[in-house]
């Protein structure tokens, strides 16, 4: 939910690597240990039911379009939720930039 | 060579020797290879597993996160009112935090060893009296400058900026032997050229006999009236859970060296020390901030050693800025926004280049004990620190303005990168203080060093004072922050302690 918002481009995230991703999390979330998991699923769970409110919407992340979610996050970053965001961000794009395919297109650039 | 894993352990286990040293980095490792090498029994106690110095240098960044960074890299000091959060990064596997350091090595400043030596009354730690011991562990790690040909894209332009704008950059110094820049120290390096001390020091302590045993999480001190007569804990397995089997290792005397943030826990755990009230206090982070900025020329910070050069100019401020870069995810990671927004800084990703600057702190961290086993620190800056935050994030901007930013992206959560006409504007001074992104890799001072027993938790010999026989020896013992990074003064006091031990 977090991930799409965070790498949708235009439209919609790439798929597969979204796919990659998730996979990638859960492994580093099992091996990361009890606190990491712990304090992860908080900064997912803070953000998932307070970030809407920043764009004026009762209701919670996952129930939001594409486009608002990514605007409720960004707004939400900036204020008392900066530290779970960067969090999860951190973790997300962390992951999302070890793709094989980064390192393809670094190389083609 | 000896080394055993707790996860293999099916039943409870007791041992004896000389000298039981719990924590393998910096300091422990330094204390075994010394007292074994002087003919003591020496048996190393380290909460983590073992990892292969290659093995590290050949995992992804997230690989080495989740495998051997503690809390895979998310431990937080919480800011208590106008501080900011601090993300604390340390390592759990045998060589402790030097297998996650990007190995620089300062020696600390005269002004600061004189200061402690004149204001503690301890007459063997000023900076004639240590060089002894930062001679000997500058030689048994390897330091050397990083030449001038390894400095990264990223680390000449702050340089450009800032010597056109007067101010001075030095090259590091680094425990290194044939590094070819591969910028990612901190999660291993795939030519092992990063010299931490599961390559020296550890390898010695078992070539004169040491015990290495890992996966053991010491949980207490025994002691028999107010003696320590040795150390008990648990068997740790994969997933980084206690087992239900307990070791119990016997000795004439115990080391702690598990680091600022864990050997007062366990000191706390075991009713010690806790006379003077400073058990804990005194928590020093050296507060660390990034700085990037969007050239207009691809800078692939990332090509080069990842930290190479310092400039100590404003060192009167208490401030120093030292090179960095983190991997792309990182970078990432600290533009603003989601989405499409972000898309578009993390495409120019290429082009970001990266400084840090670091504050010579007051102190005023404290660690709590929590639930289960891990510490929970609090930090709160002092005036003078919060105040220079907004100044330090300014010098940095105007320097990479200086050398032909287009933007500056500063640490601030959710804040834009900014032009070089919007940095006086900036309100970086009114900025509350939890709103910066900050880190830090050096917690100290936790069971500071003295010669007053009120007012301090282990003499200066390194002997804790309320009981024989237990010493300390890493960074918590040090009185005061150090302004620089603090491996090899971890080393060389390690090293004093060490000798004191011997003799």
């Amino acid at each position: 939910m977090i991930a799409e918002a965070l790498f949708a481009d235009d439209g919609e995230a790439n798929a597969a690597r979204l796919d990659w991703l998730i996979r990638d999390l859960d492994d580093f979330l099992n091996r990361a240990g009890a606190r990491p998991r712990l304090v992860f699923a908080l900064c997912v769970a803070v953000l998932s039911l307070f970030a809407p409110l920043w764009i004026g919407r009762f209701t919670t992340l996952s129930d939001l379009p594409l486009a608002e979610r990514s605007r409720a996050l960004h707004k939400a970053e900036g204020g008392l939720l900066g530290p779970p965001a960067l969090a999860a961000k951190a973790i997300l794009c962390i992951l999302w930039f070890e793709h094989p395919d980064v390192d393809r297109e670094e190389r083609a650039r | 060579m000896s080394r055993t894993s707790g996860r293999t352990m099916d039943r409870d286990v007791t041992l004896d020797c000389d000298v039981v040293v719990v924590g393998s980095g910096a300091g422990g490792a330094v204390i075994a290879a010394t007292l074994a090498e002087a003919g003591q029994r020496v048996i190393l106690l380290e909460e983590g597993p073992v990892l292969d110095a290659m093995a590290h240098g050949r995992m992804r960044p997230s690989e080495s996160l989740r495998s051997i960074w503690r809390d895979a890299g998310m431990t937080l000091a919480v800011g208590i009112g106008d501080s900011p959060s601090i993300n604390v990064t340390s390592a759990r596997v045998l060589g402790g935090s030097s297998m996650v350091t990007g190995g620089v090595c300062f020696r600390a400043d005269a002004e600061v060893l004189d200061g402690w030596s004149r204001e503690l009354t301890i007459d063997d730690l000023d900076a004639n009296a240590m060089d002894r011991w930062y001679s000997e562990v500058e030689r048994d790690v390897h330091v050397e400058p990083v030449p001038v040909s390894l400095r990264s894209r990223s680390t000449n332009l702050f340089i450009e900026g800032g010597e056109k704008i007067g101010i001075p950059f030095h090259s590091m110094n680094r425990n290194t032997n044939g590094c070819t820049g591969n910028g990612r120290c901190n999660f291993g390096c795939p030519n092992g050229a990063k010299m931490s001390v599961d390559l020296n020091y550890l390898p010695r302590a078992e070539r004169a006999g040491a015990e290495l045993w890992t996966d053991c999480l010491v949980e207490r001190v025994i002691t028999e009236g107010t003696r320590a007569t040795g150390v008990r804990g648990r068997f740790v397995d994969e997933k980084k859970e206690r087992t239900q089997f307990h070791f119990s290792v016997f000795a004439k005397r115990v080391v702690l060296a598990g680091g600022a943030a864990y050997t007062p826990l366990i000191l706390r755990a075991s009713g010690l020390a806790k006379r003077s009230g400073a058990l804990g206090r005194n928590l020093s982070l050296h507060p660390s901030f990034r700085v990037m900025a969007e050239f207009d020329e691809p800078v692939r910070g990332w090509h080069g050693a990842l930290q190479s050069a310092y400039s100590d100019h404003f060192h009167a401020d208490g401030m120093v800025f030292n090179s960095v870069f983190t991997p792309h995810g990182v970078v990432a990671a600290a533009m603003p926004g989601f989405g499409k927004h972000h898309a578009r800084f993390r495409e120019r990703i290429a082009n970001i280049a990266m400084f840090g600057g670091m504050l010579h702190d007051d102190g005023g961290g404290r660690l709590w004990r929590f639930f289960g086993r891990e510490p929970l620190m609090t930090y709160r800056m002092s005036k003078r620190d919060r105040a220079r935050v907004p100044l330090l994030l300014r010098r940095m901007a105007e320097i990479f303005f200086s050398a032909g930013a287009r933007r500056v992206f500063l640490p601030v959560f959710g804040s834009e990168p900014i032009e070089p006409d919007d940095l006086a504007g900036a309100p970086l001074e009114s900025t509350h203080g939890r709103l910066f992104e900050c880190s830090s890799q050096h917690p100290l001072g936790t069971c500071r060093m003295g010669s007053d027993p009120r007012a301090s938790v282990v003499r200066p010999t390194g002997e804790l004072w309320d009981v024989k026989n237990v010493y300390v020896a890493d960074g918590s013992i040090l009185p005061t922050s150090l302004g620089k990074n603090p491996q090899l003064t971890i080393m060389a006091m390690a090293k004093r302690v060490a000798n004191r031990l011997v003799n």
